[in-house]
Order: structure tokens, then sequence, then C-alpha cells
């Protein structure tokens, strides 16, 4: 461990590093509670939730239909079905898909998103070098090279001082990246203080705008019933059973009165 | 850490709900012990290369002790197993860096 060649004034610790870090977390923790705030109402019509419940169920269809046997499905199979009056043939639903720029409801929230996570992070980042600017800050523990020295030592205009002592900026970014994932440990899952998720779910979000097309997801569905075929799981369970030890201790209580006498 | 999974001949029933829930807790492991252990990297006065060593010296042994604790039956939490060593590396490494830096900065430098 060598002795470290600088010694910081303990101001700077008191009233610099300190305040940083407080600053860093307190605006995560008020970006939460805005973008809970912000949070624009999804309306949702009645249609759209049994379209979506009955997508469900049609999907609960085919994942487990081998349990049931083979005329149960068949009719639930021919009621989605069926050439003539099938549900899935017959609803047509009368859809605009919303596109991001036509949707007014969209479009904010889109801003929103981008207003209430990047702007901040830019701001507070600009305000902090401009205030906390003309010293060195602190000294990162791993060794950097020298082409990392414009990037983290902003104000310092020293040609021989090592690139491990850095700046405020660089301290208040290091914070914004390290406490990420300490919101997740004091706001509980799903905080709007997360840019990463949110960065994450804004380039996902493409496919997310496909339950407003429900014609397309009912035709998908249609095809996909209709390729689903009936192998009942169930079909030597008689012998199965049978075959094995039946261990029935405990499986009824001797003082279970009965209802029917 | 709730079960998941009734495991049976053929598909299994698998509930999201549970399934996120356990990955937060492993979440909130990660970090917790990020933090501690860049805390006490800085403590330490370690720099550099032993500073990485030992973040990951400390996350390979909270993976042994999450096998350990999820037991046998760990397929009845999880999926498989390499979600308990490698869930939440980077992240905890980001965590682990800010507070051995804090750290550090307090004890050393000042």
């Amino acid at each position: 461990m060598a002795e470290p060649e600088l010694l910081l004034d303990s101001n700077i610790r008191l009233w610099v590093v300190l305040p940083i870090v407080f600053i860093t977390f307190l605006v995560g923790v008020i970006r939460h509670y805005v973008s809970i705030l912000l949070q624009s109402d999804k309306k949702l019509t009645l249609e759209q939730v049994s379209d979506s419940q009955v997508l469900i169920r049609s999907r609960i269809l085919r994942e487990n239909g081998k349990y049931i046997p083979k005329q149960s499905f068949l009719m639930r199979k021919f009621y989605f079905n069926n050439q003539e009056d099938g549900f899935f043939k017959q609803t047509k639903r009368k859809v605009v898909p919303p596109s991001p720029m036509t949707d007014p409801s969209m479009l904010t929230d889109m801003m929103k998103g981008n207003v209430t996570n990047v702007l901040p992070m830019i701001l507070i980042g600009g305000w902090i070098n401009w205030t906390f600017s003309g010293f060195v800050t602190t000294k990162v523990p791993f060794p950097l090279t020298l082409r990392f020295k414009p990037m983290l030592q902003q104000g310092i205009e020293l040609l021989s001082l090592d690139a491990s002592w850095v700046s405020s900026a660089s301290w208040y970014f290091l914070n914004v990246f390290g406490l990420r994932s300490m919101y997740s440990l004091i706001l509980g899952q799903d905080n709007g203080a997360d840019q990463s998720r949110i960065m994450q779910e804004q380039m996902s979000g493409a496919a997310m705008a496909m339950p407003a097309d429900t014609n397309k997801a009912f035709k998908a569905e249609w095809e996909a019933l209709e390729l689903t075929d009936h192998q009942w799981a169930l079909e030597s369970v008689e012998e199965d059973l049978m075959s094995r030890e039946l261990d029935l201790d405990g499986m009824f209580s001797k003082e279970l009165p009965s209802g029917i006498f | 850490m709730a079960g998941v999974v009734a495991k049976r001949e053929g598909p299994q029933f698998i509930s999201e709900v549970s399934v996120r829930g356990n990955a937060a807790v492993l979440d909130y492991c990660r970090t917790s012990l990020s933090a501690l252990s860049g805390a006490t990297a800085g403590i330490l006065g370690l720099t550099g290369l032993y500073g990485f060593i030992f973040y990951l010296i400390s996350a390979f042994l909270l993976s042994l002790l999450l096998i350990l604790k999820a037991g046998r039956r760990w397929n009845k939490c999880f999926k498989s197993r390499r979600l308990l060593f490698t869930g939440g590396l980077v992240g905890g490494l980001f965590t682990y860096v800010l507070f051995w830096t804090f750290l550090y900065g307090m004890v050393h430098v000042y």
C-alpha cells in the first residue's frame, strides 16, 4: 500500500464528496416520486380487457389441453376455431393502431420518460462541474491510463498529475452508476429512479405496442390453436396410480365431520 | 425464497410472480454484498488489481453460499444454477467500485 502522494484538505471531503453523494441519491429518490406523480392513467376499455382475457384463455387451452379429456378439448377448440361461428373467426374489432406520432398519450409518455431521466443527470452534472471545479476531489483506487485524463480531470490543468486523481464531475458520474442498484434496495422493485431499466424498456418498447392490433393477435392465436393436437397425458393414469404404493397416512383427518348426514 | 415449480412429468407450471420475487432477492443479496465488500476494500486500502480480485472472490463466495442455501431442491426455485453465479455481476461491480472509491478516499486520502 503506497502512501498517496497528495494530501487533500479535509474541507474538500466534508463539503464536496459527501454533498455530491447526497445530491445524487436524493435526486434519484425525487425522480422516483416524480415519475409516480406524472404517470398517466392508462384507460382500458372493457372490450380490451375481455379480448386479452380471451387470448389468455386460448393460450392456456393450448398449453394444458392434454389434461382434459379429448371431448372437452375438442369442444373448446370448436368454440374458438369453428369455420362459421368460431370466436376467432367471427369477431373483427375496429382497430386503429396507435403509432408514436399520432397517438398523443404515447408521445407524452415518451417525452416524460426522456425528461425525467436524462435531463436531470445532464443538468446536475453540468452544475456540479461548474460549482466544484478547479480542484482534485478524490483518488480512484485503481490505476488509469493517461487517455482518461481529459475526461476525468476536467478543471485541473496539471500535466504530470496521475490520472487516478479525479475531479468532482467524474465522482458524480461514478455515483450515478453505482447508486443505480442501490435504489432497488431502498425503493423496492419497479422504482422510477433506475435509468438502465427504463432504457432497456424503451428499446424493447416497440414490441409492446402489439396488443393494440387485436385482429392480428386473434389470427395468430387461431393458427396456433389449429395446429395443436390433443395428446392425452392422463391415458394410463389408473394403472400408474394402482401400481404405486398408496400412502394415505395423514390424508384424511379423523375429526372431519361428515356434512351429508 | 418462494417455491415456484411443481415438478411433474411434463411441462412445469411456473409462477411469474415468484420468479420475479426470487430474482429480486438475489439482486438484494448481491447489491448488499457489493456495497459491503467495496467498503471493506476501501478501508483496507486495496488498490488496482487486488481490488478487482477481491470483488471476484467475494462474488464467488456469495454464489457458493447461495447454492448452499438453495440446497438439493434448487430446481424448485430457480431455472438454472448459472443464474446464481452470474446474476447482477456488472451492477454489483459498479456499486463495488463506488463504495471502494468512497472509503478509500475517506480513509487514505484525507
